[in-house]
């Protein structure tokens, strides 16, 4: 289906909001302008999660990114639920510090480091997934520097777990298109059960040519839906 | 929590100065004290795992042998967390390694140390 079409659904998805959040809008805006799914708000100190079929939890800097970031949302009252939602298989989409955050909770294996560059880093990247489509969308972060040791990452790559590696615009996957030293390039990952993806770079800042160019966002945002 | 017994004060030593100048600021710099009592202050360093590339280490590294100083193997950051655990706490040692394992340090790229600081 394409990305594109306006479809009806009856789908609910709960958007998480902490104190910092700050793309949880743009992620509601981006599922009721294009897929025209019901998006609800979910505050963080909920102890129990409404009737829905997925959640996201947006970037931001929840708890001002202290301790380190996403570490304080992961003990949030919220987040327990989401576990128990992930385990489950219910579908979970962590966006930059939605991903920081997916691996604090231990859904989401590795650790998410202080760019190589120690710098906060805001451009256009191009993102490549399994099938070898190249996406376009903006990252914003100063801690994705994805971080699992290399026997970790031996099982990430053995289960086809690595959802989006950085790359350059032919899809090159190498050292020079790698923006933050990420391990393997990983700017996003996939759960065993492939129901939780965790990713860095934000599309839901791609849904709109009048956002930046691109409409990509919009493809990553489909296949999580129509993994629900 | 039991009420805190009466506290025996005693001038802050050369020895102890420096060690907790957390605790002494409280105290306006001039005592320090101590009783089974009292609460317990922790420093607990994290730092990221030795096969973690530590790219801010490794760039004060670089500044320093620009700048001509000789002889430095290695430079290591580490945040620093000052924990005070309050009097009567039944465990202390046992709160504080759950309190660094669980939430100040993150066991997949980073350890710890714990040091007791006062009393």
């Amino acid at each position: 289906m394409s990305p594109l079409k306006v479809v009806a659904s009856s789908l609910r998805v709960g958007v998480l909001q902490f104190p910092g959040s700050n793309c949880d809008a743009d992620c509601v805006d981006a599922l009721r302008r294009h897929f025209q799914i019901e998006a609800v708000l979910v505050w963080h100190q909920e102890t129990k999660l409404p009737k829905l079929d997925a959640v996201i939890i947006p970037g931001g800097f929840s708890f001002g990114d202290y301790l380190r970031s996403g570490a304080l949302a992961a003990h949030a009252p919220v987040m327990q639920e989401v576990k128990k939602f992930a385990e489950k298989g219910g579908a979970v989409l962590g966006i930059c510090n939605g991903f920081q955050i997916l691996v604090e909770s231990k859904i989401l294996p590795g650790m998410l480091l202080h760019n190589l560059s120690q710098t906060f880093i805001c451009k256009t990247v191009h993102l490549k997934d399994p099938a070898g489509n190249i996406l376009t969308m903006p990252m914003a972060h100063g801690e994705g520097r994805f971080y699992v040791d290399k026997k970790a990452l031996e099982v990430l790559n053995e289960e086809g777990l690595i959802a989006y590696q950085y790359c350059d615009l032919k899809g090159d996957v190498n050292e020079a298109s790698n923006p933050n030293g990420a391990a393997a390039n990983i700017a996003g990952l996939y759960s065993r059960n492939k129901k939780v993806l965790g990713m860095m770079p934000h599309p839901e800042r791609a849904t709109d040519v009048a956002m930046g160019g691109s409409k990509d966002g919009l493809v990553v945002l489909r296949n999580f839906i129509d993994r629900i | 929590m039991q009420a805190s017994s009466k506290k025996r004060l005693r001038p802050a030593t050369a020895e102890t100065e420096g060690q907790s100048t957390f605790r002494q600021g409280r105290l306006k710099g001039k005592y320090t004290h101590e009783t089974e009592s009292d609460p317990v202050e922790y420093e607990v360093l994290v730092q990221l795992k030795s096969e973690v590339l530590d790219p801010e280490g490794r760039a004060i590294q670089e500044v320093l042998k620009l700048q001509g100083v000789t002889g430095v193997t290695a430079v290591t950051v580490a945040k620093r967390y000052l924990v005070t655990l309050e009097a009567g706490c039944k465990n202390p040692d046992a709160t504080i390694q759950d309190v660094a394992a669980r939430y100040l340090a993150n066991p997949v790229a980073q350890v710890f140390q714990v040091k007791q600081l006062f009393p």
